[in-house]
């Protein structure tokens, strides 16, 4: 799941690199859009939380591997990815 | 020949956004490379969101339009005026043909002025520039100078970047981000405001010594209010105002019938809004990331806070906590709020929680003292210039070419941006068009901001060390 605060500018402007991102990992993935009121709903469902925001620290994350995505907009592709990769492989 | 040419050329004036802008994005997205596939289902998303955008605005005008005609008959006062909220102005913003031509514009020449060393922000948020392209185009269609309208736009464009250059000291002491500062328009002009209220509450005996305690608010009042609830809430209150033992429109059961009809509408508008609002945005979506890898490629290896959205910092407690409470406050302060006509609907849901950052963060995170700053002076302001910014505003809705009925439609977000009166105040006196009363409030506003800041004009600084000594 992919989250910033209002669930319509941010997340929807990295969207596009985040799919390509993973695409190209071996993994077949799902990709949830949505802004910190929907991640309490969908907090179940999700195998990796990417976010553009801090997220605040008590909200039962705890189980949920977290990579903070903001770096995609300062042209940090290439780090996040494997980011993202090493959170999925594990 | 040339005749029928010009026929095309006049239909698509005509046709307003809808058709002008998924072309301007095609010439864009060829400009900067953007691969085309992608480009044109871009194009279409856009035209597809406008058309969504204009579908909701006219629902909620009529409805909202009659209901409050009919509490000023009852009761002489009417919150006649919706706030349709930041997501439908960004869009009418993005429908001016230009729009997205001056934002690469001016991502560009910011690129250049870190490079001189004006500033040390490049904002990279390719969205939250529509703020600019709005103020030129308010400017604009008030004064009918494009002149004005430009100045206006770089000079509050060039203060937002400085702006985020003096704010940029505290952010990482406050929020554990690196590099980043905060050229985000809308808040950050009232940090000046923030650092300087906190020294006076310092100086209150009782305020003085008030602290809460943001952790346990969000449990008890949920996430944010979901804006479905807020919508059919605010429907069913304002709509039996209205309409309940109002003879005219008929029996108690037609009575009811439009109360409830008001309040689903409501519901519907506040659900489907992002969603619009979102189809928009992800037609930007590709354009602005070539945009920003086409910057980024060519920035020599000069040192700079990357500009962000103040949204990427809104996770904090204390902002979500304030955000929350302000969203029932606004209400209250829109019915107390003498000769204010606007009713708080879009923002009281979407606004709040990044409207309200620097009146938290600029006194180590007391929510007492942010609540009373936003309550005081955050929103009152936002809420009488949202009145005052309606000619303006719908003279762009005409402007772009959206037909929305008769009525008035406004934005807290696009009130709060004090400095947008203050340009069109003055830029409207210039041009013999304004009023010297908006001129005289203007200066004053503008006069009291500048006072403000010269006190405080160390002050992140000196904060940002305190921050630091505390960890």
């Amino acid at each position: 799941m992919l989250v910033c605060g209002s669930g319509i500018a941010s997340s929807t402007l990295v969207a596009p690199t985040v799919e390509e991102i993973l695409r190209a990992s071996p993994y077949n993935c799902e990709l949830i859009k949505g802004g910190l009121g929907d991640l309490k709903d969908k907090i179940d469902q999700i195998d990796l939380l990417l976010t553009t925001i801090t997220l605040p620290g008590d909200m039962g994350l705890t189980d949920v591997p977290v990579v903070t995505v903001t770096g995609l907009f300062s042209g940090e592709k290439e780090r996040i990815k494997v980011e993202i990769l090493e959170k999925l492989d594990g | 020949m040339v005749e029928s040419l010009l026929g095309i050329f006049e239909w698509l004036l005509n046709m307003g956004a809808v058709v002008v802008v998924p072309i301007a994005i095609i010439i864009l997205g060829l400009i900067f490379r953007a691969p085309l596939r992608t480009t044109l289902l871009c194009a279409l998303r856009m035209a597809v969101g406008f058309t969504a955008l204009l579908a909701l605005i006219n629902v909620v005008v009529g409805l909202i339009g009659e209901a409050g005609e009919i509490m000023g008959m009852r009761y002489g006062v009417g919150l006649s005026i919706p706030d349709v909220g930041w997501p439908v102005f960004s869009g009418i913003t993005f429908a001016a043909p230009f729009a997205m031509g001056a934002i690469a514009l001016f991502i560009l020449v910011n690129a250049l002025l870190v490079i001189i060393g004006f500033t040390k922000t490049l904002n990279v948020d390719f969205f939250n520039h529509w703020i600019f392209v709005f103020t030129i185009l308010a400017v604009y269609v008030t004064t009918e100078s494009w002149v004005l309208g430009i100045i206006s736009g770089i000079l509050f464009w060039l203060l937002t970047l400085k702006l985020a250059d003096w704010t940029a000291p505290m952010i990482e002491p406050y929020y554990g981000m690196p590099n980043i500062s905060i050229p985000h328009a809308h808040s950050v002009q009232y940090a000046p405001f923030g650092f300087f209220m906190d020294r006076v509450w310092d100086r209150i005996p009782g305020i003085r010594d008030i602290e809460l305690d943001p952790s346990t608010l969000r449990e008890r009042y949920g996430l944010l209010g979901e804006p479905i609830i807020i919508g059919f809430a605010v429907g069913l209150l304002f709509g039996g105002l209205a309409f309940l033992g109002y003879g005219e429109v008929g029996t108690f059961g037609d009575q009811a019938a439009k109360t409830i009809t008001l309040s689903l509408s409501l519901g519907f508008f506040m659900v489907l809004l992002p969603r619009a609002a979102e189809l928009i945005v992800m037609g930007l979506a590709p354009l602005s990331e070539s945009i920003r890898e086409f910057i980024m490629k060519r920035m020599p290896g000069r040192e700079f806070y990357v500009g962000l959205d103040v949204a990427v910092v809104v996770g904090k407690t204390e902002h979500i906590a304030l955000g929350v409470l302000l969203a029932p406050i606004v209400y209250l302060v829109s019915l107390l709020l003498p000769g204010n006509n606007v009713l708080p609907l879009a923002d009281a849901a979407a606004y709040m929680i990044f409207f309200s950052v620097f009146a938290v963060n600029t006194n180590r995170g007391n929510l007492f003292r942010g609540l009373l700053n936003a309550t005081l002076i955050w929103l009152p302001l936002a809420l009488i210039l949202s009145n005052v910014i309606v000619p303006a505003s719908m003279a762009i809705v005409d402007y772009v070419g959206f037909e929305v009925a008769a009525a008035q439609v406004t934005s807290i977000t696009v009130g709060s941006n004090f400095f947008i009166f203050i340009f069109l105040a003055i830029a409207s006196f210039i041009k013999g068009v304004g009023s010297s009363t908006m001129l005289f409030w203007a200066l004053l506003l503008l006069a009291v901001w500048i006072i403000v800041f010269y006190v405080v004009r160390k002050r992140p600084r000196e904060y940002a060390d305190e921050l630091r000594r505390q960890e």
